[in-house]
C-alpha cells in the first residue's frame, strides 16, 4: 500500500484518505485528449531504502490482465506474444487517481495503440466507410 | 415542454416495439400452441421484473455516469467480470443465432426462397447497420416499425372465439403429466426471453450515447413502465392468436413459419405479410442490440475506445467485436436447428444464468457510492430478486427433466 502523497499524486478529493492499490487496480485510464487506453491490470511495485513499498508502474495488456487470473496463462501468453502488447506506464506520469485514471499527456505520446493500428491495417481498412482519414 | 413530451412518446414507442424479439416470438408462440393461456402468468411475472430492470439500468448511468459493464469491472474486478461475460457470450450467441434465422424467415415468406438462402443477406443487413448507423437509427427504426406487433390485436379480435376449456387455462393451467417438464422449461423460457440480460448493457450504455444525467430520471422511469407494459400486451395477443389457431390444430415440433400461420389465419391475405415484416423488423432490432451490448460488453470491461457514434478508425476494438460476434452466430444459425427451437434454447439457458447476471447488477444498484441517494427501493429489489430465483429454480428443474425425456 501507498499513499497518494508520496508519490506526489494529485489526489481529486481533499480528504485524508489513503489511496490503496485496489482502488487504482482495475481502473479505467484516459490521456489527457480524453482517449481511453485501457485498464489496469497491475501494478509495479518499488521498495524504498526504508522499506516501504510504493508503485512503481501501471501494468497493462493481455499477458499482465491474465497473468492476474492465472501464473500458468501468463507464461503461455509471454511466450506466444512476447510482450508485444503489454505496456508499462510509469506513475510519474499519472495526474490524477480515482475511478478514472488521467494521464499527462495526449494519447499518442504513450503508443497503446499496437492492438488498434494492427486492427485498421489488416481487417478495418478493407472495409468501405471505416473512417480511416475522416 | 412539447419536445419534452415528444420525447416521453418516442421513448415509449421504442420500448413498446422493441419489446418482440425472436425469443418472445418463440416462446409466446410455442405457449399458446401447447398450453393455451396458462403460461400467461410467466409472460405478466417477466414484465414486472423487465420494467424494474429497464428502469434500474437506465438509473445507474444516469446517476453515476457508468455503465453496467464498467461498474462491474471496476466492482468486482476482473475475474469476477469473466463470469457474467462468459454467461453473456453464450446467451447473447444463442439469441443472436436465432434472430438472425428470424430475419431470414421474414425474408424467405416476402420472397419465396429458402430461409438458408437469406441467412447471409440477413448478416449483411445487420453488419452494415452495426458499422456505420448511428446510435439513434439503431434505437428508434426498427422499434418504430416494429409496433407493426400491435396488428397482433387485430388478429386476437378477427379471430375465432376462444372455446371455454381454453379459456380456462388462464386461471388454471391444464396439461397432462407426461408435458409437466415441458410446461417449466417453456415457463424459464419465457422469463429468460423477456428478462434478456443484453438489455441491461444496451440501456446503460444507451443513456451515455444519448448523455443522461439525474435530469432523465422522470423519462427513464416513464418509458420504462409504460413501453414494457404496452410491449407485453403484444406478446400475450400472440399467445392468444397461438391458442386460438394452433393449439386445436394439435401442431407438434412448432417452427416459427407455424407461428406466422397462428397470424394469418384471422387476418387473411395480408396476415401473412404482416407476420413477415413483423418478423424480420423485431428481430433486426434485437439482433443490433444484442451485438452492440457485447461490443459495449467487452469494450468497456477492458477500457477500450466504445461508442456508435464514432467511425470505426476510432474505435476499432469496439467495432472488431462487433464484426466478429454476427459471424459466430452466423456459424450458428446455418448449422444449428430451427431459429425458433435456438430461440427457445437460449430464452432458457438465459433463465438458468439469470442470478449470474443480475445479482452483480442488484449489489451496484444498493452502492451509495454508485447511486448516492438513488439507490434501490427495498420493494424494487424484493420484486426482482424474487423473480430471478423463480426463473432460476424453474430453469434448473425443467431442463433436465426436458433432456432425460429426450424432448
Amino acid at each position: 500500500m501507498f499513499s497518494a502523497a508520496a508519490t506526489g499524486i494529485h489526489r481529486r478529493h481533499a480528504d485524508d484518505r489513503l489511496m490503496t492499490m485496489r482502488d487504482m487496480i482495475d481502473a479505467q485510464i484516459e490521456s489527457a485528449d480524453g482517449r481511453k487506453l485501457g485498464r489496469v491490470a497491475d501494478i509495479e511495485t518499488r521498495r524504498a531504502a526504508d522499506g516501504t513499498l510504493h508503485a512503481a508502474a501501471l501494468l497493462l495488456g493481455p499477458e499482465a490482465q491474465l497473468g492476474a487470473v492465472s501464473a500458468r496463462l501468463r507464461g503461455l501468453l509471454s511466450r506466444l506474444l512476447k510482450g508485444r502488447f503489454d505496456h508499462r506506464i510509469d506513475v510519474a506520469e499519472i495526474e490524477e487517481v480515482g475511478p478514472t485514471v488521467k494521464l499527462r499527456q495526449r494519447a499518442d505520446a504513450y503508443g497503446l495503440d499496437g492492438a488498434d493500428r494492427w486492427l485498421i491495417e489488416h481487417v478495418l481498412r478493407f472495409i468501405p466507410g471505416n473512417g480511416k482519414d475522416g | 415542454m412539447k419536445k419534452q413530451l415528444l420525447g416521453v412518446m418516442l421513448g415509449i414507442l421504442t420500448a413498446t416495439g422493441g419489446f418482440i424479439d425472436a425469443g418472445a416470438i418463440a416462446t409466446a408462440g410455442a405457449a399458446g400452441a401447447n398450453f393455451g393461456l396458462g403460461l400467461v402468468w410467466a409472460m405478466l411475472l417477466a414484465t414486472g421484473a423487465v420494467m424494474l430492470m429497464v428502469e434500474m439500468s437506465g438509473r445507474l448511468t444516469a446517476v453515476s455516469g457508468k455503465t453496467y459493464a464498467e461498474g462491474i469491472r471496476e466492482r468486482f474486478g476482473f475475474r469476477f467480470y469473466l463470469v457474467p461475460l462468459t454467461s453473456e457470450l453464450v446467451a447473447n450467441v444463442l439469441l443472436l443465432a436465432a434472430d438472425l434465422g428470424g430475419m431470414a424467415i421474414g425474408m424467405s415468406l416476402f420472397f419465396g426462397v429458402s430461409w438458408h438462402v437469406m441467412l447471409p443477406v440477413a448478416a449483411f443487413v445487420l453488419l452494415a447497420m452495426v458499422w456505420r448507423a448511428p446510435f439513434s437509427l439503431i434505437e428508434n427504426g426498427p422499434s418504430l416499425l416494429g409496433l407493426i406487433t400491435l396488428l397482433f390485436w387485430v388478429a386476437v379480435i378477427k379471430g375465432p372465439a376462444l372455446p371455454e376449456d381454453v379459456q380456462a387455462t388462464l386461471a388454471r393451467p391444464a396439461f397432462a403429466p407426461d408435458q409437466t417438464a415441458e410446461y417449466l422449461f417453456l415457463a424459464a423460457a419465457i422469463l429468460g426471453a423477456v428478462i434478456s440480460p443484453y438489455l441491461l448493457y444496451f440501456y446503460s450504455s444507451g443513456a451515455t450515447e444519448e448523455q443522461w444525467s439525474r435530469r432523465s430520471l422522470g423519462l427513464n422511469r416513464v418509458t420504462a413502465v409504460l413501453g414494457m407494459a404496452f410491449g407485453s400486451t403484444t406478446a400475450i395477443a400472440l399467445i392468444i392468436v397461438s391458442a386460438m389457431v394452433l393449439m386445436p390444430k394439435h401442431i407438434a415440433g412448432l417452427t416459427l413459419a407455424e407461428v406466422g400461420l397462428a397470424l394469418s389465419e384471422p387476418l387473411g391475405r395480408v396476415g401473412a405479410s404482416i407476420f413477415a415484416s413483423a418478423l424480420f423488423v423485431t428481430c433486426l432490432g434485437a439482433a443490433l442490440e444484442v451485438t452492440l451490448s457485447m461490443g459495449y460488453n467487452v469494450a468497456q470491461g477492458f477500457g477500450w475506445e466504445w461508442g456508435e457514434d464514432e467511425v470505426p478508425a476510432r474505435a476499432p476494438r469496439f467495432n472488431a467485436v462487433m464484426l466478429a460476434f454476427p459471424l459466430v452466430a452466423l456459424g450458428l444459425s446455418i448449422i444449428g436447428p430451427d431459429p425458433l427451437r435456438l430461440a427457445l434454447y437460449g430464452s432458457a439457458f438465459t433463465a438458468l444464468v439469470l442470478p449470474i447476471s443480475l445479482v452483480p447488477f442488484l449489489v451496484l444498484m444498493n452502492d451509495p457510492a454508485y447511486l448516492g441517494d438513488r439507490t434501490n427501493g427495498k420493494l424494487a429489489n424484493i420484486g426482482l430478486g424474487a423473480v430471478l430465483i423463480i426463473a432460476f429454480v424453474v430453469a434448473v428443474v425443467s431442463i433436465p427433466l426436458l433432456i432425460l425425456s429426450g424432448g
